[in-house]
């Protein structure tokens, strides 16, 4: 595999959306990284939700799984499966690696 | 009821800009009056509903293809009518701390109405569908999940893009390439057993993501 060949990306959805890997950093390849793990979601009123991201479509409609509601930096709740429409999600980050005990 | 025909994208009516909840939904016995090219996607019977903490009844839980449905089996004129962008969040709710039954969590979108009801909270209101059997609640996420993302925001620009044909989501132009909202072509852990592996910082690992060279 050299590199001057252009990789083709495969997703494993069956939507089969490639895209060209040249190492430029797409959100495509943030979001690849954050399914399955841990994240925030903050929404435009400034609600928390911490859990493990599902699924994510185009409209940031985010599937959560795990999930605790922060309000005010507090705990407000705990849900199982969580389901959030995109136009209030502000943004989604990973959250820290360490995981405070 | 045409169950063949795919959902279109329907311009949200008159109802949904001026009145976000219906409080008494059309019906037809048991059954939501429907739109044109509306079908219902799931029926959970015995669903009790409480609105912030007042139960508002038992009745029959609809999720169409256009809104969610709730006719109280006690009161024929009575329910919940609501389109799905009005739902900001769903949750499946197990925590016996935050309610004692299992329920499907809905958070309502927060609307400047002169009239509040004293039911509800006044920071954000809550609806809770307490299925009788608890197990559905699984499906009927599942279900409210996939209608969501069926009926994005009106207001929302990425909207114009939509081909009001089929919501296979093609002509979207985004800044990820993803298929139709939630049903198909979008990423899931479960497909993606390389997203879980450790993501590297370093840029010239790949092994978080399946690829194939075009020269083997």
């Amino acid at each position: 595999f050299g590199s001057s060949s252009i990789p083709v990306l495969r997703a494993a959805s069956p939507a089969g959306a490639g895209a060209m890997s040249t190492g430029k950093r797409a959100p495509s390849d943030f979001i690849k990284q954050v399914l399955g793990r841990p994240v925030i979601v903050k929404l435009n009123n400034g609600t928390d939700y911490r859990g493990v991201l599902a699924c994510l479509d185009g409209y940031m409609n985010i599937a959560m799984e795990q999930t605790e509601e922060y309000v005010d930096g507090v705990l407000k709740n705990k849900y199982g499966d969580t389901f959030i429409r995109g136009n209030n999600v502000l943004y989604i980050s990973a959250q820290p690696k360490q995981r405070r005990a | 009821f045409e169950c063949s025909q795919p959902p279109t994208y329907v311009p949200l009516d008159v109802h949904s800009t001026t009145m976000p909840v219906e409080r008494a939904p059309p019906r037809n016995g048991d059954l939501p009056t429907l739109g044109a090219n509306e079908e219902i996607r799931l029926s959970e019977q015995r669903v009790k509903l409480y609105a912030g903490q007042n139960l508002e009844g038992e009745g029959i839980l609809h999720l169409t293809t256009r809104q969610i449905v709730w006719l109280n089996s006690q009161n024929p004129a009575a329910g919940y009518a609501m389109d799905y962008p009005f739902v900001t969040m769903h949750a499946i709710s197990r925590d016996k701390n935050a309610w004692p039954e299992h329920c499907l969590y809905c958070q309502l979108r927060e609307e400047e109405r002169p009239e509040t009801e004293d039911d509800e909270d006044a920071d954000v209101p809550e609806l809770r569908f307490v299925p009788a059997d608890s197990a559905n609640l699984q499906q009927m996420f599942m279900v409210f999940s996939e209608m969501s993302a069926m009926n994005p925001d009106p207001t929302d620009d990425q909207a114009d893009g939509i081909s009001e044909e089929d919501d296979s989501g093609d002509d979207i132009e985004l800044p990820f390439q993803v298929g139709a909202p939630m049903g198909a072509g979008i990423w899931t852990a479960d497909h993606n057993d390389d997203a879980m592996a450790d993501a590297d910082e370093d840029d010239d690992d790949h092994g978080d993501i399946a690829m194939e060279t075009e020269t083997k």
